[in-house]
């Protein structure tokens, strides 16, 4: 991560001791949480995963035969089809119109704190039970989008039930929920130090080349951290398509999510050893994407350290 | 009696977890037992069960009820994770689809092994609904019902159609009399497709759901084919198109076509009319499944029970014995039933039953007398719980019918799909 | 972008933008407003834009529907998510300072593993932690909803400030290091004050996220006197197709209810989010 300086094969001097001391106190919370609480059930799960696991019945050791399932599982296929789709395409696009929203919210217009609030209110009820219903009244055959589709002469569709559209409408529904990423940037804009806009504002930089050059290099690490964590994100999404669907992934399985399949195994199925095989193989696949971004960001985040 | 299985998570975990004792719930706190008792439901199920519990309570001081009331999104999630961590309610509000997979693995009691209930109150026909294939009772019914046709009275009215005789008609007068619905630009009638409603059609081609021993499909490719070409006739009458039955699926049934008045008729659980009326403000009735002869004896109907109560095999004896004793209460005595009605369906034990049916109102009398009545059209077995495995089967219905509704594939393949899904979630 | 506009036509036209996307976006929120305010039977059936026959009644009735009175879940909600507020500001930014900032050997690998820990599906953690906290004896007590808390678990956060805490130019704390400050005293005088954007994000969500968290409250509290919030509002729905029926009315309206707090923990605390360096001057 970043640029530190290269540690060298010297023994520590007494200051580095001391340092690191300090860095161990300030961890501790964090250790003894990883200790007691993350690492047991983490190392279970792990467990569980070489094992035919259905709550009930001991688990039974079954060597890699859950991951080898996996290969020939054709509708965990369609749910990292699923999933994929869905990363690729909302991912971005939240992050693009959260970066957008927050500069436009930043400040300089009266009434801000209604703005954001008003834009974050979606966000608030975008996993709550009503949802099922509220997108609905959007995306349904009555629903707001082919009523204004009926204003300028367009037939709709019910985009929410059809199995080409069903995804599409997920996608909207998670870009709708743009909120967190946009206060993190409406956060990350403020720590901004208005010197240097004032710096480029001499230099009589034009509102897009001032974007440019000052706010996104600086908000790089925000914008960085901001990608990780909705990566992390719709790679487990569960919850809106669990209350969309009907905790199906319908309609036919169009909706089907990673994790929404994992659940249905191992909750609707009692094979928990199998889906817990299904988390770690998620685990590698996040981690690999994650991986190669932190490779990646040393070519375009700049940290201030 | 702390579960054997304590060591439910072995190796690394119970390491790492120091052995994975789970506590032991329940046990006296010096007066008298404290039962847990966990049921999903709705306020006003909730309502019912607590009012039903203080009655149990004041007729018995020397046991305490703990009520727990989950909401049926979660219930089955953390009833499975208590099992896990051995610490399940000591009774248990079961369903049909997991009497199996919970009693199969010794996590429920046989309960004719308790003296505290009496079962003989009960018809055979009716423990037969929570009994395993070897006979042991996992589950006694809190409510009977069926999975049958319901009428939307005033949109027959107004598109001005009798209601049909519903022990003479047929498959054919149901296709017609849909299509005439939908003449006056509601919907006629929904497919209800799916186990509930293709078991009937299975009962009137002689065959059945599932194999004997439950580990694959018991009918043919060809019935099933014959099922499927019955749904899309069903569609040229007046059925609802895939969009619709797609955009309807996940939601409750209160927002549903038929329940806001534009659908003529639907495939409902008889218990669930009550809200479906107040829900369309509308007169409902409900209808026999038409059969292929003409006789409602021919239908292939059969009685389902709704909701059920199980005894965890956690708990230790004394525990089992008093949970006995509170399930007997629930199921055999007129004061619970007065409290919880027909809320989880009819009540199982017909003396009870006749104690307090003057006091429903009439949308619950029709439900009651019409369940009651069908008795005499009741000429299959009723098929026992659902096997091990099968709780993916209706979303494999779901899924494969749907596209052969938007034209994405012909009935064979859609049987053929289906097929393969079922035997391969049972193997 | 400093100023506000000095052209009165253009201002005008971005507000006319910024309300009418408003608009869009709340679109559902106001259906449920709305639908809040009608009868049960009326929700799935009336015409939307006619707005006649509106009365409080779901929100009487939602109130009083279950067992307790709606604020009593609401004061259990709000204990749960004051507890994990508090846990979450404290332990995630002295956990961010020391991945910041101090050298000691496995940061990295430290790092690492912490970002690992939020990329498992909590799907698969739940009974081995049910297991874990039924041994501890914690089940049906709000310890397994706010101890891990306390314990910097929620990686999230901890990736967070340490974004932020590295955005703060180092000379700053350089220049306490010299004039003889320990790592305390920089934490303490120079990052906490520098992140409070940070702390206020984390607050926010810290608050909006357990107040909406259903499956942890589901699982570790058994008794339906200690349940939050979310769990009252499923109690509403009987997703089940059984008996007894769904309250849509009440639930819009305890929705409506419960997203009073969260909506004015957010107006208020938005207001934090703008004191960052700008305001405070830096250095």
């Amino acid at each position: 991560m970043g640029r530190r300086p290269t540690r060298d094969r010297r023994p520590l001097s007494a200051r580095d001791k001391k340092e690191e001391r300090a860095g161990f106190a300030f961890l501790s919370p964090w250790l003894v949480g990883l200790f007691v609480i993350t690492i047991g059930p983490m190392a279970a799960s792990l467990y569980l995963s070489f094992t035919d696991y259905s709550f009930l019945d001991s688990p039974e050791w079954i060597g890699l035969e859950n991951y080898q399932r996996l290969f020939s599982d054709t509708r965990f296929h369609q749910a990292i089809g699923v999933t994929f789709r869905y990363v690729i395409v909302s991912v971005p696009l939240q992050l693009v119109v959260a970066l957008l929203v927050a500069i436009v919210l930043d400040r300089g217009i009266r009434g801000l704190a209604l703005y954001r609030s008003a834009f974050y209110l979606p966000s608030l009820i975008g996993g709550s039970v009503a949802i099922a219903i509220l997108w609905r009244q959007i995306f349904g055959a009555d629903g707001l989008v082919n009523w204004a589709l009926a204003l300028i002469g367009i037939e709709g569709r019910s985009w929410i039930a059809n199995p080409d559209t069903a995804l599409g409408t997920l996608i909207v529904l998670n870009v709708w929920t743009f909120g967190a990423p946009m206060i993190i940037f409406l956060a990350g804009l403020r720590q901004i130090p208005a010197m240097y806009y004032e710096a480029a504002g001499v230099d009589g930089a034009g509102v897009l080349r001032r974007f440019w050059n000052v706010t996104v290099p600086i908000l790089t690490p925000i914008i960085f951290f901001n990608l990780i964590l909705q990566l992390i994100g719709a790679f487990q999404a569960f919850t809106q398509a669990f209350i969309i669907s009907g905790g199906s992934g319908a309609p036919s399985d169009s909706t089907l999510f990673y994790t929404l399949y994992l659940y249905m195994e191992g909750f609707g199925n009692f094979s928990m050893g199998y889906a817990s095989a299904m988390a770690w193989v998620l685990v590698v696949i996040i981690g690999a994407f994650t991986l190669i971004n932190f490779i990646a960001s040393k070519y375009w985040v700049f940290y201030d350290d | 009696m702390c579960p054997t299985r304590r060591q439910v998570l072995t190796g690394a975990a119970a390491l790492a977890i120091g052995g994975g004792l789970a506590s032991c719930r329940g046990g006296g706190d010096g007066d008298g037992l404290v039962i847990d008792y966990g049921w999903w439901g709705s306020p006003e199920k909730d309502d019912a069960v607590f009012a039903a519990i203080d009655a149990f309570e004041a007729a018995t001081p020397d046991i305490q009820i703990e009520g727990e009331a989950t909401p049926w999104d979660g219930y089955w999630d953390k009833l499975a994770t208590m099992s896990a961590g051995g610490s399940p309610p000591d009774v248990i509000h079961m369903s049909e689809r997991y009497i199996l997979e919970y009693g199969e693995r010794d996590a429920l009691v046989d309960l004719r092994d308790l003296d505290g209930i009496d079962v003989d109150t009960l018809d055979e026909m009716i423990l037969g609904l929570g009994e395993s294939g070897d006979g042991a009772l996992y589950a006694v019914p809190a409510g009977l019902n069926t999975f049958i046709l319901a009428a939307n009275v005033e949109l027959f009215n107004e598109a001005g159609v009798d209601l049909p005789d519903d022990s003479t008609w047929t498959w054919s007068d149901f296709y017609e009399i849909s299509a005439a619905l939908a003449e006056s630009g509601i919907v006629g009638a929904g497919y209800g497709f799916g186990i509930e409603s293709f078991r009937p059609w299975l009962h009137q081609h002689d065959e059945t759901m599932y194999n004997e021993d439950g580990t694959a499909a018991g009918f043919s490719h060809e019935v099933l084919v014959s099922y499927l070409e019955h749904l899309l006739t069903m569609r040229e009458h007046g059925g609802p198109t895939a969009d619709q039955v797609s955009e309807y699926a996940a939601v409750p049934s209160e927002a549903g076509l038929f329940s806001t008045g534009q659908q003529g008729m639907e495939w409902v659980y008889s218990n669930t009319l009550g809200e479906r009326s107040e829900a369309a403000g509308a007169e409902m009735r409900l209808l026999r499944i038409p059969s292929q002869t003409g006789a409602a004896a021919d239908a292939g109907m059969y009685y389902k029970g709704s909701e059920f109560y199980s005894i965890s095999a956690h708990s230790d004896p004394e525990e089992q014995a008093a949970a006995a004793q509170f399930v007997n209460f629930m199921v055999n005595d007129s004061d619970a039933i007065q409290e919880i009605g027909m809320i989880m369906g009819v009540p199982p034990n017909r003396e009870v039953v006749e104690e307090i049916s003057d006091d429903l109102d009439e949308i619950d009398q029709h439900v009651q007398e019409f369940v009651t009545d069908l008795e005499a059209d009741l000429t299959v077995e009723a098929p026992g719980p659902s096997p091990i495995g099968s709780g993916n089967i209706q979303g494999i219905f779901d899924r494969d019918v749907l596209e052969l509704l938007y034209d994405r594939a012909t009935p064979e393949e859609t049987a053929e799909k289906i097929i393969q899904g079922i035997n391969s979630e049972l193997g | 972008m400093t100023r506000i506009s000095r052209h009165p036509v253009r201002r005008g036209l971005k507000h006319v933008v910024l309300i009418a996307a408003a608009l869009v976006m709340l679109y559902p929120v106001i259906w449920m407003l709305v639908s809040s305010l009608r009868p049960d039977e009326a929700i799935f059936r009336g015409e939307f834009f006619s707005l006649s026959d509106l009365s409080f009644d779901n929100y009487r009735d939602g109130w009083n529907a279950l067992r307790h009175p709606f604020g009593h879940y609401v004061i259990n909600s709000v204990i749960i998510t004051g507890g994990a507020i508090i846990g979450n500001l404290v332990s995630c930014s002295m956990v961010a300072y020391a991945f910041a900032r101090l050298k000691f050997r496995g940061n990295k690998v430290f790092f690492a593993i912490m970002l690992m820990t939020i990329m498992l599906p909590v799907h698969v953690l739940l009974v081995p932690q049910y297991v874990l906290f039924s041994a501890l004896d914690w089940i049906n007590t709000p310890l397994p909803l706010i101890v891990p808390k306390l314990l910097a678990t929620d990686a999230f956060f901890v990736f967070l400030m340490v974004q932020f805490i590295r955005g703060i130019p180092r000379e700053l704390d350089e220049a306490a290091t010299i004039d003889g400050a320990g790592p305390l005293r920089v934490f303490v005088k120079i990052i906490l004050p520098l992140t409070v954007p940070a702390l206020a994000t984390t607050a926010i969500f810290t608050f909006i996220w357990t107040w909406n968290d259903f499956l942890g409250p589901l699982i570790f509290l058994t008794d339906s006197d200690a349940y939050t919030v979310q769990l009252a509002l499923r109690s509403f729905i009987d997703a089940s197709g059984g008996g007894g029926g769904s309250s849509w009315g009440s639930l819009f309206a305890m929705s409506t209810v419960s997203l009073l707090p969260i909506f004015l923990v957010f107006l208020v605390g938005q207001r934090y989010l703008v004191r960052g360096i700008a305001t405070t001057g830096g250095r």
